[in-house]
């Protein structure tokens, strides 16, 4: 696997647009779009509803933006689009595209229930050409706080030491 | 191993959450502003004990989990091998700009 031709969130959020699917900005990029005080990393998160006809979108889109598994020992691995049971088992895919990386995480930690859980309280917002929708910051609070990973409280004592000097 | 930096950071969440100063959670934890300031900035780590009793005076429970380790941070950084190098560059200075203009953040 060679170089990645691009880093575009945009670009990246408006293909998943253009494909139909049905998702909702977590992580990093949702931070930055609601402009908290914490630094964005450069994949983007999305919490997918697994649904049957959003999965099969899912696997268009994947083909489509030429996606690549990537692991802690791989830099990116070609995976068969279908049979879709063979992808959709699992609850984290980190992958490569075309438009750059993209973390699909069908049950972020801190939901019993993924999209359906956060559907309820995101907000549709307009990012580059396309309106997606995004976590509130509230949740994005929530969802750190759940995870008890170091990183994510670090990230958390900036938001809210960033939120007291304001 | 990497510095272990949990502590400090949830007693500051914790105080900051709860709105208090480093003063106001010193008296109520039975210590002193300057432990909860060296406790913050990582100078001092305190015993399980204190952090429970630091983070019980700001009105929080300490819960404790075991994980397997999150491997993603690695993956994400080969994955960053392969991106073009001058747009990761223009990524992190973006983030650096809008952290400083919001006036809220720290630098990446």
């Amino acid at each position: 696997m060679g170089e990645v031709r691009n880093l575009d969130v945009e670009g990246l959020l408006e293909a998943l647009v253009n494909h139909s699917i049905d998702f909702i900005l977590i992580g990093g990029t949702a931070a930055q779009i609601l402009n908290l005080p914490v630094p964005s990393t450069i994949d983007v998160d999305i919490a997918p509803l697994r649904s049957r006809k959003n999965l099969e979108c899912l696997s268009e889109f994947f083909e489509n933006v030429n996606a690549s598994l990537l692991t802690a020992e791989e830099d990116g691995t070609w995976f068969p689009r279908t049979p879709i049971e063979n992808w959709a088992q699992y609850s984290t895919l980190h992958l490569i595209t075309d438009f750059g990386l993209l973390d699909l995480v069908f049950e972020p930690t801190g939901t019993s229930d993924g999209y359906q859980d956060l559907v309820k309280g995101s907000v549709l917002l307009q990012v580059g050409h396309s309106m997606i929708r995004c976590i509130t910051e509230d949740q994005w609070v929530e969802l750190k706080s759940s995870t008890g990973r170091p990183k994510d409280l670090e990230h958390l004592r900036q938001y809210f030491s960033g939120k007291k000097k304001n | 191993m990497p510095k272990e930096t949990t502590s400090r950071n949830l007693i500051q969440i914790a105080r900051l959450r709860s709105g208090m100063s480093q003063m106001e959670l010193a008296r109520a934890a039975k210590t002193s502003q300057p432990a909860i300031s060296a406790y913050e900035s990582g100078k001092r780590s305190p015993s399980v004990e204190t952090l429970t009793r630091l983070l019980a005076a700001a009105g929080f429970e300490l819960r404790m989990q075991l994980a397997t380790p999150d491997t993603h941070d690695v993956s994400r950084k080969n994955a960053e091998k392969l991106l073009p190098k001058s747009q990761v560059r223009g990524h992190i200075n973006r983030e650096r700009k809008r952290l400083k203009s919001n006036g809220r953040g720290k630098k990446s």
